[in-house]
């Protein structure tokens, strides 16, 4: 699978978008064919998603706090890129070009200039399709802003073992609290430097992670004080 | 008055020509022999005259006389117009002449063919072939026309500077004939006969042997197939008939000895147009070595055949047992008419249009081969390696020019590989990991596919009082990604002690472990488990060592990378660009759709030697935007016509030195 990025050039300093086939694997003809198709595909695709997201009037939101609705309806409407016929599923070591190539896409969607964490694992629009996967809106609003939740999610001992994520999930489902960024903040002092997959227990990881809601917990109620 | 109109051409001498030159001159033009030349531009005249365009009535015999004293070699058509047109005055050979001229073109030189015809035939230059076929450097020809009119005509190469024709008609003509053999008999037939008197050795040679007639087959096959085109070779009082040879009877579908690849229609694109291949047809039959004249895939243009592209790349067993041909539609033949040489067995291959029918052939070919003959590299793959060669060795030798004259050292630095054991660096930490360097398949941290890492391994040393459990894990990442675990194992560490070397292990770089080309990092790993001080999990040390899978480290020097890509319309005259690069080096793009690089081709060498002449261009453009320039002087910056001609000079001298190792 390939996909088309646009670069930005200087030519005769003059700027211009110069349009790159990106794939893992060597880009043949038969490649460069395909991502046309597919470039057009997500054209058509997020022309659908901002006519949508404009008409709820979620776009208004943009750029301000309480954002969160916004980027979490995208995020709904991305899961076309679980549709193995868009992302095969031998492909999908390379699904970070899909993200970088919806940026030329976007149009006002975008929140603001494409960043260099296009196509990472930090990219905008992987964020909000993740952030939609984590559970219902309400919740998700109710337990951290998009801010707190990007910043959960990014982080390396989240990604790196699906148990601390799970554990999140389950714990605030109970207890929805808004205490997102501090539990994110004390899970980082917590396992800072560790590998936690593999090496600790259910028991011992989850003792570690009471310790944290609890540390969350006396920050969040020492600041409501 | 000017100096050029008081010049009068009364005292004007004119140019002599060495005429014995000229001829030998373009005998050495055929590659494959004057016999080849003769039986290839012999039938292409006479097929250019044919008088129905499918060929009806046409037919051409080769008669081989061998009279006591006299032999000759007679080339008689029918079916055609005949040599039509008047005997032309001097002064009427000033512009290329009418396509009813055939007379007055026979006789003379290098009066083009109108384009707009439908002849193979382009410059005229055929019929001295004929010449240089003759011991004596005579040939005689006659014709009959449609209105009845018989013509004779002589052309004789008698000394150095003496090239000349003479013509008689009717009554004449026929007294002419008697005198150069009574045996022959003036035509019966509207046609032209051209006859080679005292043919060259190598010539009757050709024919007695059955070669001649070979060659035919082989030139004019398509003719003789689609179209019953006759051809015969007539020699001591037997008719031999030119055939289809046995190679060019191409199977149209697989068998278990046999493989076939046909393609129809295909377009190759070029500037918004198309152009279409009408079709290739190649086949390859197991066991089977090929005269060397009939392997590879046949370039046909009007219908004739004029040189054969080899199928390069392919194992000796395979090449050798491929043939084929390739046809175009009309409006392509036309095409290559322009790109084809004065002989009819070469085009111009390194011009646009010929180098994509060129690399269409070739791809085809690939995917043949690794579609039906089980060939490993299809034709994208073929040409990202050639691709990729080129420019790292592009990129090794400007980098190392630049450092000679001293305008490397802002790049990226050298990332060699390690050659022997780092020593300590800084503080060494009591509790640690040591990971020797692993063997790579070349002194390059590149490793390509079905190569494989060896001698990957690690020792973990504990230098504190403390006995310590610890895990060690080696394995593989590509960004994030763990692609590989080569080994996780608990070890018991007692005070001040070493572990057993953790290996060594082997990676096999496949397909599967490692889909991805670029960059890879092998890790080794302590974690905690059981350490005084330390938390269980707590990354006590790690290792790593950075590989590239099918591609070549960042290069240190001036230039960290080539990048091809296609540059967008109104910029598509630009031969590159150049950029800074990622790690304070510069990187290059240069454009695949300028028609030099496309004029350059793929081959490895000739595109090493572009991408090098770009990078050579760069260097002055970057030593020039330096506040110190290396390679011009003060006085040079003065006025940009000193900057345009020193920095001309020292890509000139980049060049010279590259051409000179």
């Amino acid at each position: 699978m390939a996909l088309i990025i646009r670069q930005t050039t200087t030519f005769e300093g003059r700027r211009r978008r110069v349009k790159v086939y990106r794939s893992v694997r060597p880009v043949t003809n038969e490649m460069k064919r395909q991502a046309e198709a597919l470039d057009g595909f997500l054209a058509t695709k997020m022309r659908e998603i901002r006519g949508e997201i404009q008409r709820t009037g979620l776009l208004e939101l943009k750029g301000k706090p309480g954002v969160l609705p916004l980027w979490y309806a995208v995020g709904e409407r991305l899961a076309f890129v679980d549709d193995p016929t868009v992302v095969p599923p031998e492909d999908r070591a390379e699904d970070r070009y899909i993200w970088e190539a919806l940026w030329h896409h976007a149009g006002d969607l975008a929140p603001g200039k494409e960043k260099k964490s296009a196509g990472t694992d930090r990219d905008h629009w992987r964020m909000a399709y993740r952030l939609a996967r984590e559970g219902p809106l309400d919740w998700v609003q109710a337990v951290g802003a998009w801010r707190d939740w990007v910043e959960f999610l990014e982080s390396p001992f989240v990604n790196a073992d699906q148990r601390i994520l799970n554990w999140v999930g389950q714990k605030m489902r109970a207890a929805p609290k808004r205490l997102l960024r501090d539990l994110t903040r004390a899970l980082r002092n917590k396992f800072k430097n560790c590998e936690t997959r593999d090496l600790l227990t259910d028991e011992e990881l989850q003792q570690d992670m009471e310790e944290c809601w609890e540390e969350a917990l006396a920050v969040d109620q020492g600041d409501a004080v | 008055m000017t100096l050029f109109e008081i010049l009068s051409a009364e005292d004007a001498r004119p140019t002599q020509v060495n005429w014995e030159n000229v001829l030998k001159t373009i005998v050495d033009s055929y590659p494959l022999g004057i016999s080849h030349g003769v039986q290839k531009d012999a039938i292409q005249n006479s097929w250019d005259a044919r008088r129905h365009r499918l060929g009806r009535e046409w037919g051409l015999e080769f008669e081989l006389h061998e009279r006591k004293g006299h032999v000759f070699l007679t080339m008689t058509d029918r079916g055609t117009h005949g040599l039509t047109g008047r005997i032309l005055r001097p002064e009427e050979l000033q512009e290329d002449l009418p396509p009813e001229e055939r007379w007055g073109r026979f006789e003379n030189l290098a009066f083009m063919k109108d384009p707009s015809e439908d002849a193979i035939g382009a410059r005229g230059q055929g019929k001295f072939i004929f010449v240089g076929a003759s011991k004596k450097k005579c040939i005689v020809y006659d014709t009959l026309r449609r209105e009845g009119l018989y013509r004779l005509g002589v052309r004789l190469v008698r000394d150095v500077s003496r090239n000349d024709c003479w013509s008689r008609e009717e009554e004449e003509a026929l007294a002419w004939l008697e005198k150069f053999e009574p045996s022959l008999s003036p035509l019966g037939e509207i046609g032209t006969r051209v006859i080679i008197d005292d043919p060259v050795d190598e010539l009757l040679q050709d024919i007695r042997s059955g070669t001649f007639l070979h060659m035919i087959g082989e030139t004019w096959w398509q003719i003789i197939q689609k179209l019953n085109a006759r051809i015969t070779l007539k020699y001591r009082g037997k008719v031999y008939t030119g055939e289809v040879p046995s190679e060019m009877r191409l199977a149209e579908h697989d068998t278990a000895a046999r493989k076939v690849w046909i393609r129809k229609n295909d377009r190759i694109r070029l500037n918004g147009g198309n152009f279409i291949v009408k079709r290739l047809h190649v086949e390859f039959v197991r066991g089977r070595v090929l005269p060397e004249h009939m392997r590879g895939v046949a370039v046909q243009r009007g219908h004739m055949k004029i040189c054969s592209e080899p199928f390069q790349y392919a194992p000796r067993e395979i090449a050798h047992a491929v043939c084929g041909y390739i046809e175009f539609d009309r409006a392509l033949d036309q095409e290559m008419k322009a790109f084809e040489d004065p002989t009819h067995y070469h085009f111009q291959w390194r011009r646009k249009l010929p180098q994509l029918v060129r690399q269409y052939m070739q791809d085809q070919l690939q995917d043949f081969g690794q579609q039906k003959l089980g060939l490993g590299v299809s034709a994208e793959q073929r040409r990202r390696q050639h691709q990729s060669e080129a420019e790292r060795k592009a990129l090794d030798r400007a980098n190392q020019v630049a450092k000679e004259l001293g305008i490397a050292g802002v790049g990226p630095g050298a990332r060699r590989r390690r050659t022997v054991e780092p020593g300590p660096r800084g503080p060494v930490r009591p509790i640690r990991l040591r990971m020797p360097d692993p063997t790579f398949p070349r002194d390059s941290l590149r490793v390509d596919r079905g190569e494989s890492i060896a001698d990957v391994s690690c020792i973990a040393v504990n230098d504190s009082e403390h006995h310590l459990k610890i895990r060690v894990r080696v394995y593989v990442l590509r960004g994030d990604d763990q692609m590989l675990d080569l080994c996780t194992r608990d070890v018991n560490l007692p005070r001040r002690s070493q572990s057993e070397t953790v290996g060594p292990f082997e990676i096999m770089i496949d397909e599967k472990a490692f889909p991805a080309n670029g960059k890879y990092v092998l890790r080794a790993r302590m974690v905690s488990l059981d350490c005084p001080g330390y938390k269980k999990g707590y990354i006590l040390d790690e290792d790593g060592r950075v590989f590239y899978v099918e591609e070549d480290p960042p290069e240190g020097g001036l230039f960290e990378r080539l990048v091809p890509v296609d540059f967008p319309d109104d910029f598509v005259h630009w031969r590159g660009d150049l950029k800074r690069g990622q790690a304070r080096g510069w990187l290059y793009q240069y454009n695949l759709r300028h028609n030099e690089k496309i004029a350059v081709g793929e081959e490895p060498g000739p595109l090493t030697d572009y991408l090098f002449k770009l990078l050579a261009e760069a260097m002055v453009e970057i030593d020039l935007g330096q506040g110190k320039p290396k390679l011009l002087k003060e006085e040079d910056l003065e006025s940009p016509k000193r900057i345009a001609e020193v920095s001309a000079q020292q890509i000139g001298r980049i060049l010279h030195e590259y051409y000179q190792r």
